[in-house]
Order: C-alpha cells, then sequence, then structure tokens
C-alpha cells in the first residue's frame, strides 16, 4: 500500500465514499480511491451536479408500473409508445436483458421484467417477482407472451413455472431459440444472436 | 497433449518455479509430505479447473500468499498453447495466450488429464460416491458439457429439495413442479451421459483386464442408475419418465425432505464371469479393475482418433502388488502418453524407472532434476 492510501483510510469522509463506492460491481479499494480522487481534482461543479444527480436518480426513477423497466415517469416510454405491438410480451429477468433486446432493434413488442427468477435456495419464490402483475397484463389483447430468461437452472424452471401460470389462459408461450450461450445472460449476447433467437423462438 | 514446462507460483508447499517436463514417462520421488501429490494436482487444476482432492479454491493458496497460479506451455493437437490460471481469494481467472478468458467453457478441454491416486484404487469397493466421480471425471474427457450438466443437476437438486423441505407449505405445487421437471431435463442428461459412457469403456475394460491379470475372464459392467431407466436414446422420453417417477414419490419425499430417486443415487457393478467384482473378488482384483478402468478411459480416447490425454499416476505404485504394477506400466506405455508419475522410491517403480525419459526428487516442495 502507498502513502496516500493510508491517509484516504484515516479520513472520515474520504472513508465514507470509499465504502460506499466499493459496493458497486466490479469496484474494489484502488478503482474506489481512483474515482474519489478524479472526482477531487475536477471543478468543484462537477462533484456537485454528480452528487445532485444521483439523488435525484434514486428520488425519481422508479420502475414503471406496468412492465417494471426503470423511468422517470410513472409509465415508461415503451409502454406508452402507440407504435410498439401491444400483443406481445418479452418476459426478461432484469433491465439490462431489455437493454440488450432493445439494441438490437429486432423486436416491437413490449416487455416484463421479473427483477429476478424463482430461486428457492435464496428464498426467492414467485412472490418475489413481478409474476402477478405480469398476469394482470394478461387480459386484453395479449396474443403471445415470449419468455426470454436465462437458460440456467433458475431460469428454466421460471420459465415453466409462467408456462404452467399463462397458458391455461389461452395465450400463445414461446422461448427464445438455442442460440444463446450457455449460461450466458441476454446482456452479454450480440445483437444478430438476439435476433436470431426471436425469429426462431418455439411454442412450448 | 503433451505439458512442455509447468510455472508453479504459491500453489500449496510448492516453491515458486518452472519445471521443464518430458514428452515421456516422468518420474517423481521423495518422501512423504514433500509435495508430490500438490505437483499433479496443480497439473490437473490446470486442465479441469478442479482438485482431485475436491479442495476449496483458497486451500490451494500457499499459507501466508493471497493468490496462486499455475501457468504451463502444452502440445495440443500438435499447436503450443500457453495456459494460465490464477487464483486470487475466492475467484479465478483465466488466460488463453496473453488473452484473458471470461469463460471455463473456452478453456476447459485444451488440455486434457487423467488422474489416478490410491483413492481411486478404492473405487469398486468404497462408497458409490468415488464411482460416480470416475464416472463424471471420465465423462467429462468425452463430452465437455457433461461437467455442467452435472453442475446444473446439482443446483436443481438442492432447489428442488428446498422446496420439499418448507413445511410452511409457502411454495405453490406449480413452483415444485417446475423445478421438479428442470430438475428431471437436467438428470436425465446426467445419467445418459454415464450410461453412455459405460457402454463404451466395457470392452476395452474386459481387454484391459486380460492384460494385466492373470487368466481369462469375461468382464462386463453394468449401470445401475439411481432410477427406472429406459435404453437412453429418447431423451425427452427419458426426461418425462424421471419427472414421472418424482411425482410419484412426491408425498414420500416430503415427508423425507428430499429427493429419494435420480441420478444422485447412480451407481455401476463390474462383473468377471458374472460375479459382482464389489462383492466377490480380492482386494488385489478390485485394484486391477480400477486400474482397468482409468486405462479404458485413455485407451478409448486414443483409438477413437483423439490425443491421448496426460496421465497423472499418483503414488499407486505402493498400492498395487508387483505383477499388477508391472503390467500396468506396461501398457501406459504402450499407449505412448505422456505419464507423471510419483513415487516415495523409485525402486518401487521396477522397469518404468530405466523407461523414464525424466526424473525429479521433490524436497519441501522444491522440484529438482535428478540426472543419469
Ligand atoms: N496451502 C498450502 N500451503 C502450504 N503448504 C501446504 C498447503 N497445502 C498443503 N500443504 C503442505 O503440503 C504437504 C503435503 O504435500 P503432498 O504433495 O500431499 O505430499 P506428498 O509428497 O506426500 O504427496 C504437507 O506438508 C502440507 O502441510
Ligand atoms: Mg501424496
Ligand atoms: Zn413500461
Amino acid at each position: 500500500m502507498v502513502d496516500g492510501d493510508r491517509d484516504i483510510g484515516r479520513s472520515g469522509i474520504m472513508e465514507r465514499l470509499s465504502r460506499l463506492l466499493q459496493q458497486l460491481p466490479g469496484v474494489g479499494p484502488k478503482t474506489a480511491s481512483r474515482l474519489m480522487l478524479a472526482i477531487l481534482s475536477a471543478p468543484a461543479e462537477y462533484g456537485r451536479a454528480l452528487s445532485k444527480t444521483v439523488a435525484d436518480l434514486v428520488d425519481k426513477v422508479h420502475p414503471c408500473e406496468i412492465c417494471g423497466m426503470l423511468s422517470e415517469r410513472k409509465r415508461c416510454t415503451i409502454c406508452t409508445d402507440p407504435r410498439r405491438d401491444s400483443s406481445l410480451i418479452c418476459v426478461v429477468e432484469r433491465v439490462p436483458d431489455l437493454l440488450a433486446i432493445e439494441a438490437s432493434h429486432e423486436y416491437r413488442g413490449l416487455y416484463h421484467v421479473l427483477h429476478g427468477v424463482l430461486n428457492p435456495l435464496e428464498g426467492a419464490g414467485p412472490e418475489q417477482l413481478r409474476i402477478d402483475t405480469l398476469v394482470e397484463r394478461l387480459g386484453a389483447g395479449v396474443r403471445e407472451v415470449i419468455l426470454a430468461t436465462s437458460s440456467s437452472v433458475e431460469g428454466e424452471a421460471t420459465a415453466l413455472y409462467l408456462k404452467k401460470r399463462i397458458a391455461p389462459l389461452g395465450i400463445t408461450v414461446s422461448r427464445l431459440a438455442a442460440g444463446i450461450p450457455v449460461g450466458g445472460e441476454l446482456e452479454y449476447t450480440d445483437s444478430s444472436t438476439i435476433g436470431r433467437a426471436l425469429a426462431g423462438r418455439k411454442e412450448i | 497433449m503433451i505439458v512442455r514446462s509447468v510455472r508453479v507460483g504459491h500453489f500449496r508447499n510448492l516453491v515458486s518455479q518452472t519445471i521443464q517436463l518430458s514428452s515421456g514417462i516422468n518420474l517423481f520421488v521423495g518422501g512423504n509430505g514433500q509435495g508430490k501429490t500438490n505437483f499433479l494436482e496443480a497439473i490437473y487444476f490446470q486442465s479441469t479447473l478442479r482438485s482431485f482432492r475436491s479442495a476449496r479454491l483458497r486451500d490451494l493458496i500457499q499459507h501466508g500468499s493471497e493468490n496462486a497460479e499455475v501457468e504451463s506451455g502444452v502440445d495440443s493437437e500438435g499447436v503450443p498453447i500457453r495456459l494460465r490460471v490464477f487464483i486470487d481469494g475466492q475467484v479465478r481467472r483465466l488466460w488463453l495466450g496473453g488473452k484473458a478468458v471470461r469463460s471455463a467453457g473456452e478453456y476447459l478441454g485444451l488440455l486434457r488429464a487423467v488422474a489416478f491416486t490410491p483413492d481411486d484404487l478404492a473405487m469398486v469397493k468404497g462408497a458409490p460416491s468415488l464411482r460416480r466421480r470416475f464416472l463424471d471425471r471420465a465423462a467429462f474427457l468425452f463430452q465437455a458439457s457433461h461437467l455442467d450438466d452435472v453442475r446444473d443437476f446439482q443446483t436443481a437438486l438442492r432447489a428442488r429439495n428446498r422446496l420439499l423441505q418448507d413445511a410452511s407449505g409457502r411454495s405453490s405445487d406449480v413452483e415444485l413442479e417446475s423445478f421438479t421437471e428442470t430438475l428431471a431435463a437436467c438428470g436425465a442428461r446426467v445419467s445418459t451421459n454415464r450410461s453412455r459412457l459405460l457402454q463404451r469403456l466395457e470392452s476395452s475394460v474386459a481387454s484391459i483386464l486380460n492384460r494385466i491379470s492373470e487368466g481369462r475372464l469375461e468382464a462386463r459392467i453394468r449401470f445401475e442408475p439411481g432410477w427406472r431407466m429406459g435404453e437412453g436414446t429418447d431423451l425427452e422420453g427419458e426426461t418425462r419418465s424421471l419427472a414421472c417417477q418424482m411425482e410419484s414419490k412426491l408425498r414420500r419425499d416430503r415427508k423425507r425432505g428430499s429427493t429419494s430417486i435420480g441420478p444422485q443415487l447412480d451407481d455401476f457393478e463390474v462383473l468377471l464371469s458374472g460375479d459382482s467384482v464389489r462383492r466377490l473378488a480380492s482386494q488385489g482384483q478390485q485394484r486391477a479393475v480400477a486400474v482397468a478402468l482409468m486405462l479404458s478411459v485413455v485407451e478409448e480416447i486414443v483409438s477413437s482418433g483423439g490425443e491421448s490425454p496426460v496421465i497423472l499416476l499418483d503414488d499407486v505404485s505402493s498400492e498395487l502388488e508387483l505383477r499388477r504394477r508391472e503390467r500396468l506400466f506396461e501398457l501406459v506405455s504402450e499407449f505412448g502418453s505422456q505419464v507423471l508419475v510419483t513415487s516415495t522410491e523409485l525402486d518401487l517403480l521396477g522397469a518404468l524407472a530405466d523407461d523414464a525419459s525424466a526424473r525429479f526428487q521433490i524436497e519441501s516442495g522444491r522440484i529438482l532434476p535428478i540426472g543419469g
């Protein structure tokens, strides 16, 4: 450890910020002090704007009440876009999966973000996921639900569970075609692969 | 497949060093506790990203150190490659050449090794888990995805058992059914892979056994799946069948809080002229069968045109009778594989010591070539 690091360790404010930053994914002690020093050496305006924007982010950005996508409004821009095909709902585990499918420009339907998967070992059951809100959406004019949960054990079991809940309602349920790398989440899959997986989806 | 050189850093008790290996037979001699098994473990870990002692990752890191690494120069299918694994606390990082590798899938299979330890010699008579471990390691050599299948199966099994234990009845039947079906899909794959493996090995085991043991014995292998399995030809059918069998045991499973049938109970039996080796054979015969099982894996790979895996023989010489030991070593030489053998004494290795193309002494974790 260099002496600079130790000074950071001693200071109350800097230590607190370092701890906070280290709770972010991919940030260890070294990255945390690098980020902190970068904030300090930038003009003071930068740091203030950053802190205000972070505060706005947590106060004003919430899950869309319909699909669970993050939005500053009650309903997100996808759910309120009249050009989207509202007879099609694609179910994903997390927001980054939704963003990956959007980035492929291959899909014009709506989404539903579960914010997780069924995981008995971590105590995540159907109540912890946005499954009831999904079932509520299925009344009006929905023709097909595409299940785009991952190919992990939990993702597969979640897809089976949703199929069992949705199929009795007389709605087509399909699963993304193979082509998504094993255990690979959509987030890390390239656009053309996502496009092919969507086009080749199979009814289950 | 040939490991040309190995560099270990802070791995177990081994002194950080680079070892140049011969493409033939490499002998490692040293007293107990000097680091012989640790060195073979390093190479096995380089190959499979697991230890054959089923240790946790952090056990591999030298006491007092924060990380460990193993790097090997390997000839794989005639192409020189460089593999590197770095263990940093709980995390494992991989490199191929100078490039970081994100997924184990891209890495596994580039260096293939089979390990044979005194534990494996006890496989025939010992607990069924030893035999399943053999099946899974061997199946992995033919089909790298088998390890994913086993891992998924174990995850699904734990998840289903948790739901079964949920006494509050909070978990819905639909949720349990979903995990049962997922478990059945993974389970049918695992048992099918194991069953196919044994069919594949059967005739090699028989012929090797006749070469290392006296007399002509007719050897057969009987797979004993932990559920009622069909021919294993129709995976979807097997999946449905396993799910049904699990559903039919639901009441009992809820009571005991765990899944009572499935691949977690798979086993196999070797029969010599119709008799169970586990129950009737002598300890010497049982060990010979264990050796034959291991060698049959290598022979199958080689005879189907694959490159022989590197063979790691840890301390088996002290546990096998001289005659069988010599035949074992003869066979290993015939495969033309690269072999790493450890022993406490050079004498135990018999003729193999003369055929060896490189010899090393291991003392307090330091590996030194012996001249001569
Ligand atoms: N993580 C570790 N760090 C340092 N030493 C270790 C570590 N793990 C095991 N050892 C030491 O390694 C030695 C055992 O080496 P091993 O390779 O099993 O010996 P052998 O030559 O008998 O096969 C023991 O002395 C043990 O204390
Ligand atoms: Mg040893
Ligand atoms: Zn929305």
